[in-house]
């Protein structure tokens, strides 16, 4: 990999991660976050004991009352959030009865940002390699910077990954991971120094999120697939090699290991984690006009979902390198001694940048081939790439689509099929250039195609923000097209942040939340966002009262409209037109009616 | 460029050694088929790319707010200065800014009407060429003939469509407003405090509900299991037909319970319909033909089971309650 590419790719991680610091300010805090917060806090105070009270801080009882909040998801992400708040937040308005423990007024080594900005820099960092591993990925799969550049754009600028990558959640980050994971594990078919890191880089992905437990399963029929068409599956050597084997060992080791709340019975409190996701609460989720709040939920939901909410030509780019990678990977051909090869060139070199040590010939035979060892298990041709992005893009999408999966709401949920089709849009990419030969008068064509391409993405990502969630693709006719085609307005209780300065007006008051959690208002009181005389209360006592617009959630407002004695917002949140929020005023002034 | 012409001119001398037709056509099938796959590829590049161009001018459209507030304050405007009626929204999705905008829609009985029955005059506003009954609003007409419009008036990115129905005319009596009424339950009367019921059985109250997930303004009955509400209106003036609703709130109910209720209707003592409604109905109409004057009208309303049996046994809440709403109309109907 040249020294230019590494220097794209570390510029677009950087500058990813700066403007997703400073952008997400404006994005309000969505319900999770609330007790991600509270949980970063606890964890990271726990990690800062340990400095000084090792002994104590180790001992049971202090591991597992820090790490028992929220305890259904791992840690990682919130122990990196609470640690950055340690170094980086200024301090907040706690109250006094907060004054001391986790919940405290905090304040960083280097106070440069609010806590909860600070909470979301790792996920942010995260979105950032994500970036440049996709620019380097790209380029290799592609076979330019511009594929490399367009994969990178393919995942990042979308309004519902950009909108991800910013909080102080696990979705983006566990996307980055798989697509970590993904890297290394083919990385180690071919190469021993990776093999050994394998296991631990999905141990960190498993303690991200749970998605990542999908991926031993997925790369293990890769490799078998590989094996088969390789034509060495009889080598029972070669049946549990080097990487596989650093999955099998080291992944569980390192997930343990960062994971303190298992320290203590872990057989039981795995058995907990999986059986609360394996019994997950079904959410409530507009889908073409349908409230779906029991199973099943339209096998095609996920599909049309990745369409109304992706660029149309992005995702017929990426389904085009999905065929093109497995056709490719069909197509190899057995050389003379029951080996096989690639009969039409393809990427020789490995994500690490380092020359395969053998490549095909012309005539779809091989060089001598170096031996195939429990360590380096494959020759770089014999990796079936197509496979495994087709693999990694599809298999998050047909998770969500199975009848009895839960039903979960947004597409947040499969962002870990993205990066794949991003590189599968590489693939591509890669694919029609060299087909295609324009000859010299094209030569800025593809430049210019990538502009194309990604600028309608860009484009609706940076119109929606800090929206992101309600945004839709252009095909679909953005929020006002979703709006009218029953699809899902936004959840998460976020669409916030444009009332702030309206709340402050409304000065003394009861106000009903709604679906803004009381945990994520408790952080815009830490960061003196919140107006201190507006308190909480339940609808039934509440002067005033915020809605967030879901077709489940009318009841809610109805409920407001009764308790207040007024049908009528006094400020809305809005994305072209279609609103997202309500702030309604129960003893402001009334609108005359028609006489 | 220059492959393209090489391989024209490979097929061309194919074409013109027919001497050695097998070598001919492997020598031609191996031409052409990189000659096709450079034809596809530049197909399926020009496919995207003119899929992407035409994303741009999708985006374009989209990304933008065409209803500015001043395209709302001249609606507003040309509604205040008329006798608009009824005040729908062609699409539903619009109704938090237009109550926020328009006084027209400032009265609880227009943001959350029964139906589009014994309306003399209906106003719908659409965006622009937009088709004023909208599936939502084709729904609430029912079966009938749609009107035509009396005017339309087109306001900016706004058409006002303003419509007089035949022979619809203001309903005579409306549950929701009726000054007499009365209500009882099996142990005693329930006397009327800040517009509810309070009865020892539990609450009847005007209250808005969100049925199959629509706003109404109904009755909600807030009962025990086995309760039986008696509604009676002793001088009710009714028409040809009294139309009504029984739905119930709310989703989350619904999710949890399935049980019926069964509603008596009677005039002066006769009985005149016995009705059972389940929520899969949704917002559930019921019209009976009735004697025009001044009547004593009876409801009887008995729920069965609102609350839902769980792993921890049967839970009354969240209460899976009734709302009902009835109207006096004059002849006409068949409304869905």
């Amino acid at each position: 990999m040249s020294r230019r590419v590494l220097a794209v790719a570390a510029l677009a991680g950087a500058l990813t991660t700066l403007l997703l610091s400073v952008g997400h300010r404006d994005v309000g805090y969505v319900r999770d976050e609330g007790i991600y917060f509270v949980a970063s806090r606890a964890y990271a105070e726990w990690a800062a004991s340990l400095t000084h009270e090792p002994g104590e801080m180790i001992a049971a009882r202090a591991r597992d009352r820090a790490f028992a909040v929220n305890r259904e998801h791992p840690p990682l992400m919130k122990l990196a959030g609470g640690l950055s708040a340690r170094l980086l937040a200024a301090p907040t308005a706690a109250s006094e009865a907060d004054a001391k423990g986790p919940e405290g007024p905090g304040g960083g080594l280097l106070p440069l940002l609010p806590e909860g900005a600070a909470m979301r820099l790792p996920a942010q960092l995260l979105a950032g390699l994500g970036v440049a591993l996709l620019v380097i990925a790209g380029t290799s799969l592609g076979g330019g910077l511009l594929a490399g550049l367009l994969a990178a754009g393919w995942f990042i600028l979308l309004p519902r990954v950009w909108f991800n990558a910013g909080l102080h959640c696990f979705d983006v980050p566990v996307a980055v991971a798989t697509l970590a994971v993904a890297l290394a594990y083919r990385a180690a078919l071919v190469e021993r120094r990776w093999a050994l890191a394998l296991g631990p880089i999905l141990g960190v992905a498993i303690v991200i999120k749970h998605n990542a437990l999908f991926l031993p399963a997925l790369l293990g029929l890769h490799y078998a697939l590989c094996l088969l068409r390789a034509g060495a599956w009889r080598q029972g050597r070669l049946w549990l090699p080097a990487g596989l084997g650093s999955i099998v060992a080291l992944a569980p080791l390192t997930a343990l290991a960062l994971w303190p709340w298992l320290w203590s019975a872990p057989i039981d409190r795995l058995a907990e984690y999986f059986a609360f996701h394996a019994q997950h609460s079904y959410y409530n989720t507009e889908f073409l006009g349908v409230n779906y709040n029991q199973p099943p939920l339209p096998i095609a939901y996920p599909f049309v979902l990745t369409w109304a909410t992706v660029p149309s030509a992005l995702l017929l780019l990426a389904l085009v390198g999905l065929g093109i990678g497995v056709l490719r990977d069909l197509s190899k051909k057995t050389s003379p001694h029951g080996e096989r090869a690639q009969a039409a060139p393809s990427a020789t070199k490995d994500t690490s940048g380092s020359e395969a040590e053998t490549a095909p010939t012309e005539g779809g035979g091989a060089t001598p081939a170096r031996p195939r060892t429990w360590l380096a298990p494959l020759r770089p041709h014999e990796r079936l790439d197509g496979v495994l992005l087709a693999l990694l893009a599809i298999f998050p999408l047909a998770l969500i689509a199975a009848p009895t999966v839960p039903i979960f709401g947004g597409t947040k949920h499969w962002l870990t099929a993205y990066p794949f089709l991003a590189l599968a849009a590489a693939v591509a990419w890669r694919a029609l250039w060299g087909r295609a030969a324009l000859g010299p008068r094209w030569r800025h064509a593809p430049a210019l195609a990538l502009l194309v391409l990604l600028v309608p993405g860009t484009w609706s990502t940076i119109h929606a923000h800090p929206q992101g969630l309600s945004q839709y693709a252009p095909l679909v006719g953005g929020a006002r097209g979703a709006a009218e085609r029953g699809l899902l307005r936004g959840f998460w209780g976020h669409s916030l942040t444009p009332l702030l300065p309206a709340l402050e007006r409304l000065g003394p008051r009861a106000i009903d939340l709604h679906d803004l959690h009381e945990l994520a208002r408790r952080q815009y009181v830490r960061e003196g966002r919140w107006p201190a005389e507006l308190r909480p209360a339940p609808t039934a006592r509440a002067r005033a009262g915020l809605h967030f617009y879901e077709r489940h959630m009318l009841t809610y407002e109805l409920q407001l409209w009764d308790a207040l004695g007024v049908q009528a917002p006094v400020e809305l949140v809005e994305l072209d037109d279609v609103p997202l929020t309500s702030l309604y005023d129960g003893d402001g002034p009334r609108m005359s009616p028609v006489p | 460029m220059s492959d393209e012409r090489a391989t024209a001119s490979g097929g061309e001398v194919h074409r013109h050694v027919p001497s050695d037709i097998s070598t001919a056509n492997a020598a031609s099938s191996r031409a052409e088929a990189p000659d096709r796959l450079r034809r596809l590829a530049r197909g399926v590049l020009a496919l995207i790319l003119a899929v992407a161009a035409i994303e741009w001018i999708a985006a374009a459209r989209a990304y933008r707010t065409t209803l500015p507030a001043a395209a709302w304050r001249a609606l507003d405007d040309h509604l205040r200065a008329g006798d608009p009626g009824l005040v729908l929204l062609a699409d539903p999705w619009l109704a938090p800014r237009a109550r926020r905008e328009l006084a027209a829609l400032a009265d609880p009985g227009a943001v959350a009407p029964p139906d589009l029955e014994g309306r003399p005059r209906l106003t719908i506003i659409a965006r622009g060429d937009d088709d004023p009954w909208s599936p939502t609003l084709r729904r609430e007409w029912g079966a009938r003939p749609l009107p035509p419009a009396r005017a339309r008036t087109a306001l900016g990115p706004f058409t006002v469509h303003a419509f007089e129905p035949a022979g619809a005319a203001a309903p005579s009596f409306d549950l929701l407003d009726a000054p007499g009424l009365e209500v009882s339950d099996r142990r005693a009367r329930c006397p009327r405090r800040g517009g509810a019921f309070t009865c020892k059985s539990g609450e009847l109250r005007p209250r808005f509900a969100e049925i199959a997930y629509a706003p109404r303004r109904c009755l909600l009955l807030d009962l025990e299991d086995g309760a039986e509400a008696t509604l009676r209106i002793a001088d009710a003036e009714l028409g040809a037909r009294l139309r009504g609703h029984l739905g119930f709130a709310d989703f989350n109910a619904r999710l949890r319970s399935d049980a019926p209720l069964l509603l008596r209707i009677a005039v002066d003592g006769e009985p005149l319909a016995d009705l059972v409604f389940s929520d899969r109905q949704g917002w559930a109409a019921f019209e009976v033909p009735t004697p025009p004057g001044r009547h004593e009208l009876v409801f009887t309303a008995i729920p069965t089971l609102a609350g839902t049996f769980g792993d921890q046994g049967y839970r009354p809440r969240p209460a899976h309650s009734a709302c009902l709403e009835a109207r006096a109309l004059a002849g006409g109907g068949a409304g869905g």
